[in-house]
């Protein structure tokens, strides 16, 4: 599973605030007030985070791993591959997207 | 004579050209093996634009294109493409796949967004298709340039980035006529901007076409070269102030 470091880069040292799934949609909400919105696929999401804070992002195929300081993993099932992940700031400005 | 029958010629003209250009290339895809075969089909042009082995339209089940969630603000921020990570090879091999290429040249294909970033497009499979830069008069250059054009107006209000998108995925080459200029006869838009590399500034992330002032005085240390304006774009780099 190889790293993605342009959006480890941003989120690495950010705490997961909240998360939730509606409609086929992961929202993870971190401390600052930025939000990562990944369209997911079939599967389930493992991991409960909250509180935790960001040390990597992972990627292969469709499966978004991001990984935590305390050693925990909260693994995604992507929509797609590509064009399922959305990263915006507290002002909702765009910081990442793939 | 109608619209629509004035661009069913200009495709054809666009066929029979690149026909003439592409040569033995057809042989690899095994839907137009034959050019004889294709110019028999003249009332399916459109359709076998998309079925040769250097599609100048993509298939539309293939790729009818696709967008992010963003909005005119997002797109017309300084540095916009650069947040949009890059397509991963992997993804690029399968559109190549998709589209039955097999074989390359360095040089021959870029797997372009049918949707441009610029444009709001994604990097969903269902966006991206293998772009021809060697076929005549249509191919990857000239679709840089009508979005270009098309990420200009909708900055400056003169198009709503929904239209654009929409536009841009339907017909490419119907929007560089209405953008652009009328280009059934090849070199029709010879006094275009140039193409071919650009020269950007890796402090100032300033860009300069051939011909352009400033071209020749970015200094080395600073100095990064791009196939064309809209890779510099897509890099994060603003064309000169004075190069318009």
């Amino acid at each position: 599973m190889a790293a993605n470091k342009k959006l480890t880069k941003i989120l690495q040292g950010r705490t997961v605030e909240k998360v939730a799934e509606m409609d086929k949609r992961l929202t993870v909400e971190f401390h600052d007030g930025s939000k990562l919105t990944v369209k997911i696929g079939d599967g389930e999401t493992s991991g409960t985070p909250v509180g935790l804070t960001v040390k990597g992002i992972r990627q292969k195929d469709t499966t978004l791993n991001l990984d935590f300081t305390d050693g925990s993993v909260l693994a995604v099932p992507l929509a797609e591959e590509t064009s399922s992940v959305m990263l915006r700031d507290a002002n909702g400005t765009l910081e990442y997207a793939d | 004579m109608s619209k629509g029958r004035i661009l069913t010629r200009a495709r054809l003209v666009a066929l029979f050209v690149v026909l003439s250009f592409s040569g033995g290339c057809l042989s690899r895809d095994p839907k137009s093996r034959s050019s004889t075969k294709v110019k028999n089909q003249e009332i399916r042009a459109d359709a076998s634009l998309y079925n040769m082995s250097a599609p100048i339209v993509p298939d539309p089940k293939l790729t009818p294109g696709d967008t992010l969630d963003v909005t005119k603000d997002d797109i017309c921020t300084s540095g916009y493409s650069r947040k949009v990570r890059d397509v991963p090879q992997s993804v690029k091999e399968k559109v190549y796949s998709l589209y039955g290429i097999s074989g390359r040249q360095p040089g021959e294909y870029e797997v372009d967004h049918l949707i441009s970033l610029e444009l709001g497009g994604s990097n969903s499979i269902k966006n991206l298709w293998p772009e021809s830069y060697k076929t005549k008069p249509w191919n990857a250059y000239e679709k840089d340039k009508v979005e270009n054009k098309l990420h200009k107006m909708i900055c400056n209000g003169q198009i709503e980035l929904k239209d654009a998108q929409r536009e841009i995925a339907t017909d490419w080459m119907a929007a560089f006529d209405k953008y652009i200029g009328n280009k059934s006869t090849p070199g029709a838009d010879a006094d275009d901007e140039q193409t071919g590399p650009v020269v950007g500034n890796k402090r100032s992330h300033i860009y300069h076409r051939p011909g352009c002032p400033d071209y020749d005085r970015v200094a080395k240390k600073n100095r990064v070269e791009f196939k064309d304006a809209a890779e510099a774009e897509v890099a994060g780099y603003t064309l000169a102030g004075n190069c318009d």
